[in-house]
């Protein structure tokens, strides 16, 4: 895919052009919201609105990462939401569960065994609600870097903050998922138990 | 930017934990890595931390991966051609213009700074210079004041003579000397013309002088320390071109005086010398006012209309140096205060355009800026 030619097509008005870089970014766009967001609805929302802004605002686009570009306009999407829930209040970890038991990532995962799917997903839905747990800005810092394997310069640039500033919410995050993981010690493998 | 104050705040287990992630994450210097993995060799519990912090983060990693649920393709008939937003395309020129603008203002502002102290050097001048030029005029005005007491001696001596016939020569003597004294004031009012914005000081020294002994005019000069001949020079270097003015005027009045009371002398012994006709020879000094003198004679009438006559001169005399003083101090005082006024002047505007249109091009740099990181 040349990614640059149709990038300038699309800067033309090229909508075609323009799609087929969407169909390129799509599942990862859409990955990063639902990683940030813990909702598919929301994540598809907020995915949609970041392809629509992107496409608005072309112009801006001065070269460089397309898809650094794609996340930082999603991440300021899931932050607009994020914002919105805050006003709604109707934000609730019972919710996310809830809409988690459902959520696409139980479809996708590929584990051959029962038992072996059932420890994973209990994993998974230990270490998703510990990361819900965290404050916004601490769970982007750490869906970006451990999720979606984003360097911490890429990062700051993301977020529009600075190097330093990464490295101490990925810190504290990757501390306070360590705390939160030990209410599941009995889920756990004995290496994410914390050792006194 | 104020990461290092972010610091000085962490606590020894948040650092810790810091250097833990950054090193799992391979984002530590090459010096703080072979630190850091000193310090793992020396540190079980650390060891154990960062097994433990591996783990969760091979965890997190490995969340299995999410389809998107439709295709977020956008419909080619609902959008057209993307805004070009071209004040967000002029955001690299823009802040290279705020760059530039900055060093011209930062040159600008070294430049009058430069100027401003060159200008004090040459304009304060070190109390040696001015006691120098205080003790010049006032030379000068003791010259002065030696050709006025010459020229009473020599009325005197002609007044000695006991003719009226020789009243006349007399007068024109001590006009000329009295024309001399002003040449003399002239040019201690050209020595004092050139040192502006001190000019005032030297000139109301001259002034001073011509009124007041040498040795009164020198002691006073010395008196003067450097910082308050400085003071004096900052305070009134802005009042200079008027005071200096009015100083050389007060030098002329002070000048008129004199020739005044030269030509009451004239005067006086030209009415001795009359009534010598009628009278006993009487001094000099004990002349009688006009008041009580007796009726005037022909004789005496004559004398006075030439010592009338002598006076008109002598007032036309400092007249015209009056106007030659005050052209000249005129033409003087533009050249120093004229060019320093308009070229501080455009400066200071240069300056205030310059700052203003530099914080300007930060304003909408910043603005700029902020909307281009922000993203969309």
């Amino acid at each position: 895919m040349d990614e640059q030619g149709l990038i300038k097509q699309a800067k033309d008005g090229d909508v075609n052009a323009y799609n087929t870089l969407v169909l390129h970014y799509q599942n990862t766009v859409y990955n990063v919201a639902y990683r940030i967001l813990g909702d598919p609805a929301s994540a598809a929302d907020a995915s949609q609105d970041a392809f629509i802004s992107a496409y608005k605002a072309l112009g801006r686009f001065r070269g460089g990462s397309f898809k650094s570009w794609m996340m930082r306009i999603v991440t300021n999407a899931c932050y607009d939401e994020l914002r919105r829930r805050k006003r709604r209040r109707q934000s609730s970890l019972d919710e996310i569960t809830d809409e988690n038991e459902s959520s696409p990532l139980l479809i996708s995962d590929k584990s051959p065994q029962p038992e072996e799917h059932q420890g994973r997903t209990e994993l998974v839905l230990a270490i998703e609600s510990c990361l819900e747990g965290l404050p916004d800005e601490q769970r982007i810092a750490a869906i970006l870097c451990d999720v979606e394997g984003y360097d911490y310069k890429e990062i700051a640039d993301m977020m529009s903050v600075s190097l330093g500033t990464v490295k101490s919410r990925i810190s504290r995050a990757r501390a306070k998922l360590r705390d939160c993981l030990q209410t599941f010690a009995e889920l756990l493998p004995a290496q994410y138990r914390h050792q006194t | 930017m104020f990461g290092f104050l972010r610091n000085l705040t962490k606590t020894d287990k948040e650092k810790r934990q810091e250097f833990l992630t950054a090193y799992l994450d391979d984002s530590l210097s090459p010096k703080d890595r072979r630190h850091f993995e000193q310090w793992l060799e020396d540190d079980d519990a650390l060891r154990a931390d960062l097994e433990q912090q591996r783990a969760i983060k091979d965890a997190i990693s490995q969340l299995p991966r999410v389809r998107a649920p439709r295709s977020f393709t956008l419909d080619p008939s609902l959008y057209g051609r993307p805004s070009a937003q071209p004040g967000l395309q002029l955001y690299p020129a823009l802040r290279v213009a705020t760059v530039l603008a900055m060093f011209v203002f930062i040159a600008l502002i070294s430049i009058d700074v430069f100027v401003s102290e060159s200008g004090f050097s040459t304009s304060i001048t070190s109390t040696d210079e001015l006691a120098q030029v205080a003790e010049k005029a006032a030379e000068e005005a003791g010259a002065s004041e030696r050709f006025g007491a010459e020229s009473e001696e020599q009325s005197a001596r002609s007044d000695a003579t006991g003719e009226i016939a020789a009243a006349a020569p007399a007068e024109e003597v001590a006009a000329e000397e009295v024309v001399e004294l002003e040449e003399a004031v002239l040019e201690s009012e050209s020595i004092a013309a050139p040192q502006q914005p001190t000019g005032t000081f030297i000139a109301q020294e001259s002034a001073l002088a011509v009124e007041e002994p040498p040795a009164e005019r020198e002691g006073e000069a010395e008196l003067v320390s450097p910082a308050e001949a400085q003071a004096n020079g900052a305070a009134e270097a802005e009042s200079g071109t008027r005071t200096a003015e009015l100083s050389a005027v007060q030098t002329l009045v002070g000048t008129q005086e004199r020739d005044e009371q030269v030509l009451g002398e004239v005067r006086k012994t030209a009415e001795v010398e009359a009534l010598d006709g009628e009278t006993t020879p009487q001094p000099v000094v004990a002349t009688p006012t006009l008041q009580e003198m007796p009726a005037p004679t022909p004789l005496l009438e004559e004398a006075i209309a030439a010592a009338e006559s002598t006076a008109d001169d002598l007032h036309e005399v400092p007249g015209d140096v009056q106007q030659v003083v005050e052209e000249e101090t005129l033409e003087a005082l533009p050249d120093v205060d004229e060019g320093s006024a308009l070229g501080i002047g455009s400066l200071r505007l240069a300056e205030i355009f310059l700052g203003l249109s530099v914080l300007f091009l930060i304003l909408i740099t910043l603005l700029l800026r902020r909307q281009v990181q922000k993203g969309p």
